[in-house]
């Protein structure tokens, strides 16, 4: 807070954004992160409610054998390369295992019968196999419908919020 | 509502240059000559002027700045002009908010990009398509360009209608527009491409490009309608019913396509957004 006679202007809020592919993991409580156009990409946020440590990875494909120098220069396209760096980054700032929430938004999906463009569902797949097969779990999650999501997430409180274009925002 | 009405509704669709679809109508002949593309641009010197500007951007890296149209065909290749040129001409119309889509300023013409970006992938990777590459980037740029009208003339009672079938109905939105109108935005931009007096190819790709021709041969449509789904994968869907698009089965088969083969393109179009950021800087 800065003051201005009698006025207070609050600090702006750091927003750090996480790209198509990316990844962010921070412990600056006061930070914003945030991520645009979840299609049927997925957006994975994990927290630590005490260290008020979070993440947030925004993947676009299931599994990374069907590319593997893609894997390597950009291992946060895919979710069996990204979301081992997005909970090892956590750990490495002091996360607590037992306390990381896992909330989940996108996945959406085409009108596709044959589901051979189904990518929001092998996604989400991908990553309900992967959580389990380490013993965690998907604490909330809004995946799949038809339409594009962009997600806010409040490192002080560890609160997300999920918008859609022509829709109001709600907690996820 | 007939396409036609609504297309002669529209009033204030920002003009496109001359001289840009004179270019693309080359696209129609079976060999095109530097002389003819710079004839094509000559005669227009507001375009030309910001093809040059385009052209002496750091993105092209010449070493020497081109001061001629001449010059710059001769050292970028017309297929490189022809992109640049269709940035420039349809970048300002496209960057429009389109509010009956809760498409938000420059969401469309980020898509239109992407799928032109698509578009050749695919037409590379399908050679028995015998697609060229700037017949491919041209049609995937101009594809949803029926939306700029639809976005004009619909009024909030029908945006209303449409979006409660996409909701309740679970059914694409060309198919919905279809019910509502009578027509859909892909009729509508053929019909404005048809008005411009641009190749029928074109036309007709932009007209089926939710329902592709596949026989007797497969046709243009067919790498339309896959760029533009490989595209709304890729991340770029804008509106609220981004990803209210149908997969035409047929076609799916009949090129025995695979997920892999999907992955791979959204893959390989994610690592190309550098172009398309740039391109988008273009306009």
């Amino acid at each position: 807070m800065t003051a201005i006679g009698k006025w207070t202007i609050p600090a702006p809020r750091k927003t750090l954004v996480v790209g198509v592919a990316d990844m962010v993991v921070s412990n600056d409580s006061s930070a914003e992160l945030v991520t645009y156009s979840l299609g049927s990409c997925l957006g994975i946020a994990i927290y630590d409610p005490v260290k008020k440590i979070g993440g947030l990875l925004h993947i676009m494909l299931p599994d990374s054998k069907i590319d593997s120098a893609k894997a390597v220069n950009m291992p946060y396209m895919f979710l069996d390369t990204g979301l081992p760096r997005l909970f090892h980054a956590a750990y490495n700032l002091g996360a607590d295992r037992g306390r990381l929430t896992v909330k989940v938004a996108g996945g959406a999906q085409l009108l596709d019968e044959r589901n051979i463009f189904n990518i929001g569902g092998r996604n989400f797949q991908a990553l309900i196999d992967l959580i389990a097969r380490n013993g965690l779990a998907i604490h909330s999650r809004d995946v799949g419908g038809m339409t594009s999501r962009t997600l806010r997430f409040d490192l002080t409180t560890g609160n997300i919020t999920i918008k859609s274009p022509g829709a109001d925002a709600y907690p996820l | 509502m007939t396409a036609q009405e609504l297309v002669a509704k529209v009033k204030n669709l920002p003009p496109v240059p001359h001289a840009a679809l004179k270019l693309v109508s080359l696209l129609d002949l079976p060999a095109v000559s530097n002389t003819e593309v710079v004839q094509a641009l000559r005669c227009d010197n507001v375009l030309t002027a910001k093809l040059l500007r385009a052209c002496n951007s750091p993105y092209f890296g010449l070493a020497e700045p081109v001061g001629s149209v001449d010059q710059a065909v001769f050292i970028l290749g017309h297929q490189q002009i022809l992109h640049i040129v269709l940035t420039i001409a349809f970048g300002s119309a496209m960057v429009v908010a389109l509010p009956g889509y809760a498409v938000e300023a420059s969401e469309l013409w980020r898509h239109s990009l992407v799928t032109a970006t698509a578009s050749e992938m695919i037409a590379k990777e399908f050679t028995d398509l015998n697609i060229e590459l700037p017949v491919a980037f041209t049609v995937g740029l101009l594809h949803d360009i029926g939306k700029l009208v639809l976005g004009q003339t619909l009024t909030a009672d029908l945006q209303v209608k449409i979006r409660r079938l996409i909701e309740h109905e679970h059914i694409a939105r060309a198919e919905a527009e279809k019910i509502v109108l009578g027509t859909d935005h892909s009729e509508v931009g053929a019909l404005l491409l048809q008005s411009w007096h641009l190749p029928d190819e074109l036309v007709e790709a932009v007209a089926n490009h939710h329902q592709p021709i596949l026989t007797p041969k497969p046709r243009l449509s067919v790498v339309t309608h896959l760029a533009d789904c490989v595209a709304h994968l890729a991340g770029s869907a804008p509106g609220w019913d981004g990803y209210a698009v149908r997969i035409n089965n047929e076609l799916v088969t009949s090129l025995a396509i695979t997920p892999e083969q999907i992955e791979q393109m959204v893959a390989n179009v994610r690592e190309s957004s550098d172009r398309v950021d740039q391109f988008m800087s273009l306009a």
